[in-house]
């Protein structure tokens, strides 16, 4: 952290260069589908093939993502206002992996509740027992009010209900 | 007069208390979903889709989902107000003025104008989509493919251009949109493109797997990632001595004019292809700034600040139906999600649907005034609970919309991999809103892609693959114009401001409608 009298560029990697970044990928995924789409047409590209949207749509990918490159690489480098950390959406995207998996196993009830805990968790809460109380009630109400009532089908798992 | 006959019967439908139940059942639902912070309505819509899965009646439905649309969209002026974070970009207008109000304990006054604000122009706006409705599904009988092309590629432009604070961050999430629309089975001829060899790619991408991902997904990871950045803090509501009334008699006066322009201009650009309420706001905030005789008020909480922008934006919603339900065209984010409402029960919106389910049309648009009285009835008293929601604390109220996005996912595929789809597409929601790309040109590429291309070729089938089909029909032609010029206003001040000799350095890089000039 910089203290309050040198406002001065931080050397960190700032909104500009991760657009750049972030632009080369997307030309290269461009180039890539549209290597996919031209193979896949196999040199069936009339006005009226179903092979010509993908080829088009995949030209336009390229040509945008230069574009955007470009833009970005005559921008100036700015300092990020505000730090994004990442290390919370990292863990909630994990929870949420764990939660994906679980729930055709553990039933939809036990993994919302354990999944509810661990995100609020690191969502920064620090109630552990209301968070108790709300990863019980709210996927036990959630799966009455489906299965019983909507009649949408909802993994039960280990949970006998 | 027909049309009033058949809104008589719509209301005749409607006014069954079974459906009251599913009007009243939605408005609440939408309230309630559309308050807490950061869900707009097209959120609300896709993550209760399932709620709807086991319901085999469309008009409940149906008359359900325009409860929670309106719902939805009072919540988001609350949230706006109370909170300053506005769900969509179409209450950011609301919340300029609405939060400054809010903070000098003028709270009351500003959810009230917002609230009768909004039930006076959703009932004029109502009653212009009744009358409309069937003279434009009648003038689309004579659409051909190839107008039904041109306007497609009108809306998705309308909505690149205009919303958003870049145009080729918006290209680069129309084409993302258009690359998910493709990938499946092509409807004409069923082969398979985009698929990668896998089976699961063969039925295409669910919109509402996209919906959810970028939404619900994308915008809780988005806030995972500056969670010391949240405004946590609720504007009270101040009590005492405004018993009697909300409003008092200068806020009436200061306000009824803003909703009755504020309806004037809504209506018309939501019925226009023009990317649904975003330009109709900021219009509306922009013009009442400028007509103002205390202009030095705005920016510190001027009623009329969020009077126009809230008509405005609900006069826009009953626009917005019009493409959507005469010619099957979504022109905004939130119609989209509608028309995916639509198709689930086999519905296809179109001129054909005002003689194959009249009774479905005029039930849904009946129900838009009953939903309006509701809600007003609704809103107001009950204001207190809705400050509630808004106290849920952030870390279970974010575990709560992740348990209910991936439910919603699991029950409309009913498949664990689509649910990884969606969390996929959520990561992609976090690096759009990192790097500020629009949401809503990717929704609109996903369902309007499919449509162009479709309609692209047959219109080529009928004139031989000739491709001067498109530019020798006046409509078509006229079409693609708007659509081109759709891509030069959002520079025109740049262009004025280059003209009257001034650096374009000193000017916005592209209009978003609410600066000053």
């Amino acid at each position: 952290m910089t203290t309050e009298t040198q406002p001065v560029r931080r050397p960190e990697v700032g909104r500009r260069t991760g657009a750049v970044i972030l632009a080369a990928v997307l030309v290269l995924v461009g180039a890539g589908l549209f290597w996919v789409a031209v193979g896949e047409a196999d040199g069936d590209l009339g006005l009226q093939s179903p092979r010509l949207a993908p080829v088009v749509v995949s030209a336009a990918w390229v040509i945008v993502a230069v574009a955007y490159l470009v833009v970005q690489l005559r921008t100036r480098e700015e300092p990020p206002e505000e730090k994004p950390g990442w290390l919370s959406p990292a863990g909630v995207a994990a929870s949420l992996v764990g939660f994906a998996v679980a729930l055709e196993y553990a039933g939809f009830v036990v993994s919302a509740a354990a999944f509810i805990i661990v995100v609020s968790r690191v969502l920064g809460s620090r109630h552990l027992v209301r968070d108790v109380i709300v990863a019980v009630v709210l996927p036990i109400g959630i799966y009455l009010a489906f299965t019983r009532l909507l009649d949408i089908f909802l993994p039960a798992g280990v949970f006998p209900l | 007069m027909n049309v009033f006959g058949d809104l008589m019967s719509g209301f005749g439908t409607v006014l069954s208390p079974e459906y009251l139940l599913y009007a009243a059942i939605g408005v609440t639902l939408g309230t309630f979903v559309g308050v807490l912070p950061g869900i707009g309505p097209a959120l609300t819509i896709a993550l209760l889709l399932p709620v709807t899965f086991s319901l085999d009646d469309p008009i409940g439905t149906f008359i359900m989902f325009a409860g929670i649309y309106y719902g939805a969209m009072y919540g988001g002026s609350t949230t706006s107000i109370l909170l300053n974070t506005p769900g969509e970009s179409a209450s950011v207008a609301t919340a300029i003025e609405g939060y400054q109000m809010a903070r000098r304990g003028r709270a009351k006054a500003a959810l009230a104008t917002a609230a009768i604000g909004s039930f006076v122009a959703g009932t004029i706006s109502t009653l212009l989509l009744s009358l409309l409705a069937q003279p434009v599904a009648k003038l689309a009988t004579t659409f051909r493919a190839a107008d039904y092309f041109a306007l497609s590629l009108l809306a998705m432009v309308a909505v690149t251009a205009l919303v958003g604070r870049s145009v080729v961050r918006g290209l680069m999430s129309l084409v993302f949109g258009l690359f998910l629309g493709l990938v499946g089975i092509d409807a004409l001829t069923g082969q398979a493109r985009f698929t990668f060899g896998t089976m699961e790619m063969l039925e295409g991408i669910d919109i509402v797997v996209v919906i959810v991902g970028l939404f619900a997904i994308g915008e809780t990871l988005y806030v995972a990632s500056r969670m010391h950045h949240l405004p946590e803090h609720v504007e009270p509501l101040e009590t005492g001595s405004s018993k009697l009334g909300w409003l008092t008699r200068d806020d009436w006066r200061r306000s009824w004019r803003p909703w009755l322009r504020g309806t004037a201009i809504g209506f018309p650009f939501g019925a226009l292809p023009s990317g649904g309420a975003d330009v109709p706001t900021f219009l509306s905030y922009t013009y009442e700034k400028h007509r103002a005789k205390n202009r030095d008020e705005f920016g510190k909480g001027a009623i009329e600040g969020v009077a126009g922008p809230e008509a405005a934006n609900n006069a826009a919603f009953s626009g917005v139906l019009v493409p959507l339900l005469t010619l099957g065209i979504p022109t905004s984010a939130t119609a989209a999600v509608m028309l995916a409402a639509f198709q689930i029960f086999n519905l296809q919106p179109g001129p054909q649907l005002f003689d194959t389910s009249p009774e479905l049309v005029w039930a849904l648009i009946a129900s838009l005034y009953v939903g309006n009285v509701l809600l007003l009835l609704l809103n107001l008293p009950l204001i207190r609970v809705w400050v509630k929601v808004l106290q849920i604390p952030r870390p279970i109220l974010y575990a709560g919309i992740l348990v209910f996005a991936t439910l919603g996912v699991y029950a409309a595929t009913g498949s664990v991999n689509q649910v990884f789809i969606a969390y996929a597409v959520g990561v992609v929601g976090l690096g759009m809103r990192h790097f500020d790309f629009p949401i809503a040109p990717v929704i609109l590429g996903l369902i309007l892609g499919p449509m162009m291309e479709v309609q692209f070729r047959r219109a080529l089938l009928v004139a031989n693959g000739d491709l001067s089909t498109f530019v020798t029909r006046p409509l078509t032609a006229a079409l693609l114009t708007c659509a081109v010029l759709a891509f030069v206003v959002p520079y025109l001040p740049r262009i004025v401001a280059r003209l009257r000799g001034r650096s374009a350095e000193d000017e916005p890089k592209k209009l978003v409608f609410a600066e000053d000039d």
